[in-house]
């Protein structure tokens, strides 16, 4: 939860600044929408692309969000989804769940590399998943955003997503 | 060691980008704002030249003329001025129910002047005191469009009706009531057969553009990747039941993942113009329908139930899903992000900066595309001529020959999407080039 607590202040405290400051902004928001990616991807191939993709993408644009119209991280968490669903569909594989099997989660020397090997046993576990409950953990434990805009952003209730994301969490700690 | 996938475990998987790549990104970034900022500034620039130098340009003329700048106003204001064009009443016939009185111009010219860059020309002068009535018939788009030329030239006794393709193609070859056909399709041998024995022997096959609609949503959010096959079941009343073969089942979907598991869970969200519209009609009949013939049994109806085909491929869900668009339209669709339009191209295409077409089936909606034939959002028109008949009325001749020259030259003007065909469309029209029997 440390993270999505973090994560909730800093955006309470940047959308109530008058102006916003683009330099604060990404540094505020780049790891998280590259962890959104980490996340939705599962694995660190083409993530440093997309992330640079979807910010090319926002601050072309930058000039018309309008911060009466939609909240900040809904517009740009949906310039990343749309990015990351473009993508997705263009190099759309569907590994078998036993797949899993044959990802070695231990052994590793090395956290990064832990990581990594963790990110990729998610991932093929997250393939048996619904689309949209991946979409959901990519969300709340990639880019580490609370249910609230989770909720805004897949236009499901915040009740809904919090039920879901229980049971999804639930699912995978079966599987692990 | 083995980790449980509980919440923290989950959060302790996520990384931060190396500092390499931040800083490369942000310095990328920052040479793009700098290059936007110069782009504006020429702008400004440019903007404010122009305004100077077309004020000086104008006070030098009036001094050198000697002529009042009020004179010349006055002169803009009289030729645009309700006075210059006195309405005159015509007559459209919809469906074959009551008459409509419609206006349009009792003055066939419209002055250069006020015309709209790259429009046909208006008819001489001689032909406009030689028009005489005549009668057409089509779908919505072509009679919007010849009200269109209508309203710019004509002075002519006009009627309008307004009906199916099939109908207008009925009309023409069988009771002589109709002087030309327009028609969302090429005529049929047989339809061309029985204008033959009912005497109409001499045809013109007219190429009137196209007709195109895109779905698009707020540029903010790039342009959205759908095939037709989604499109249908997102937006049709009736879809096939995933689980009895062909059976329907009123549409359940409300999400696009549903429709498409590669697709967000985002709502599915379309505002669009009214169902009687031109826009909405072809929709129906282009993109709706591409997607329904996706599926074979459905595609196997137009042959073998073709009111049912109708019924099922082209009737929209009335469940709030699809509803009409208000005046907000863009403000709406950058708030919502999900919200999709539904729109004529030309709309799109003089908006870049605000909306982003869907592709659909990975054909971008384009001048090009729509040309080629590849999007399937588009059809062409047709304008069938009794030239027997327009060979004695200098009117009807004519009129077809604004029309064509209205769809080549500035597709812009037009109702209908219609960029130009080939180098034929730019083609003065007589002779008409006679369909052969």
């Amino acid at each position: 939860m440390t993270f999505e607590h973090a994560a909730s202040g800093r955006l309470t405290e940047f959308m109530e600044t008058n102006e916003l400051n683009w330099d604060v902004v990404y540094a505020r928001e780049a790891p998280r929408i590259y962890n959104y990616f980490r996340f939705r991807l599962g694995g660190e191939s083409d993530v440093e692309e997309l992330t640079a993709r979807t910010f090319e993408h926002a601050w072309r644009s930058r000039a018309r969000y309008r911060r009466d119209l939609a909240a900040f991280a809904t517009w740009l968490f949906k310039i990343a989804q749309n990015v990351g669903t473009d993508h997705l569909r263009a190099r759309r594989t569907h590994l078998p769940i036993d797949a899993a099997l044959e990802v070695k989660a231990e052994g590793t020397p090395h956290l990064d590399a832990e990581r990594s090997s963790d990110l990729a046993r998610l991932a093929l576990l997250c393939e048996a998943l619904p689309e949209r409950d991946r979409e959901l953990v990519a969300l709340k434990y990639g880019a580490a955003i609370n249910n609230r805009l989770i909720a805004e952003l897949t236009g499901l209730s915040e009740s809904n997503v919090g039920t879901i994301l229980h049971r999804v969490v639930q699912t995978l700690r079966e599987q692990w | 060691m083995k980790n449980d996938p509980n919440d923290d475990f989950l959060h302790r998987l996520r990384a931060e980008p190396s500092k390499k790549f931040l800083s490369t990104l942000k310095a990328s970034l920052d040479r793009q704002t700098r290059h936007q900022a110069n782009a504006r500034r020429l702008l400004r620039t440019a903007i404010l030249a122009a305004l100077i130098g077309g004020s000086a340009v104008a006070v030098a003329l009036t001094v050198l003329r000697g002529s009042s700048v009020v004179g010349t106003l006055a002169h803009i204001v009289a030729i645009g001025s309700p006075e210059s064009a006195q309405p005159k009443m015509a007559v459209e016939r919809s469906g074959g129910g009551a008459p409509k009185v419609i206006a349009s111009r009792a003055d066939g010219s419209i002055p250069p002047a006020a015309m709209p860059s790259g429009a046909a020309a208006a008819p001489d002068a001689s032909v406009k005191q030689s028009r005489g009535a005549f009668v057409i018939a089509g779908p919505t788009a072509i009679i919007l469009n010849a009200q269109d030329l209508t309203r710019r030239w004509s002075a002519a006794a006009l009627e309008f009706n307004l009906t199916s393709s099939t109908e207008a193609l009925a009309m023409f070859c069988h009771a002589h009531s109709v002087d030309i056909a327009g028609a969302s399709r090429r005529i049929l041998p047989a339809e061309l057969e029985t204008c033959k024995a009912n005497g109409v022997t001499h045809v013109a096959e007219v190429h009137s553009g196209y007709e195109t609609v895109v779905l698009a949503r707020s540029n903010l959010y790039g342009a959205p990747k759908l095939s037709a096959r989604d499109i249908f079941l997102a937006l049709a009343a009736e879809v096939p039941d995933p689980y009895r073969p062909q059976g329907l089942i009123k549409n359940p979907y409300r999400t696009w993942n549903a429709v498409d598991g590669a697709l967000l869970a985002e709502k599915i969200e379309v505002l669009g113009p009214p169902l009687s519209s031109a826009t909405a009609a072809a929709f129906r009949q282009t993109l709706m329908e591409a997607g329904c013939t996706t599926f074979p049994w459905l595609a196997a109806l137009k042959q073998s139930d073709l009111k049912r085909f109708e019924r099922v491929c082209r009737t929209l869900r009335d469940d709030g899903v699809y509803r009409e668009k208000g005046e907000k339209l863009r403000e709406h669709l950058e708030t919502y992000p999900n919200a999709l339009a539904l729109l004529d191209f030309r709309e799109v295409a003089a908006r870049p900066d605000t909306f982003a077409a869907a592709s659909v089936d990975g054909v971008e909606p384009a001048i090009d595309s729509i040309i080629a034939e590849t999007y399937p959002g588009s059809r062409a028109m047709f304008l069938y001529v009794n030239t027997e008949r327009a060979r004695s009325s200098p009117a009807l001749l004519s009129f077809v020959d604004a029309y064509r020259r209205s769809v080549g030259e500035s597709w812009s003007i037009t109702t209908l999407v219609a960029p130009p065909r080939q180098a034929e469309a730019r083609a003065y029209l007589a002779p008409l080039p006679e369909l052969k029997f």
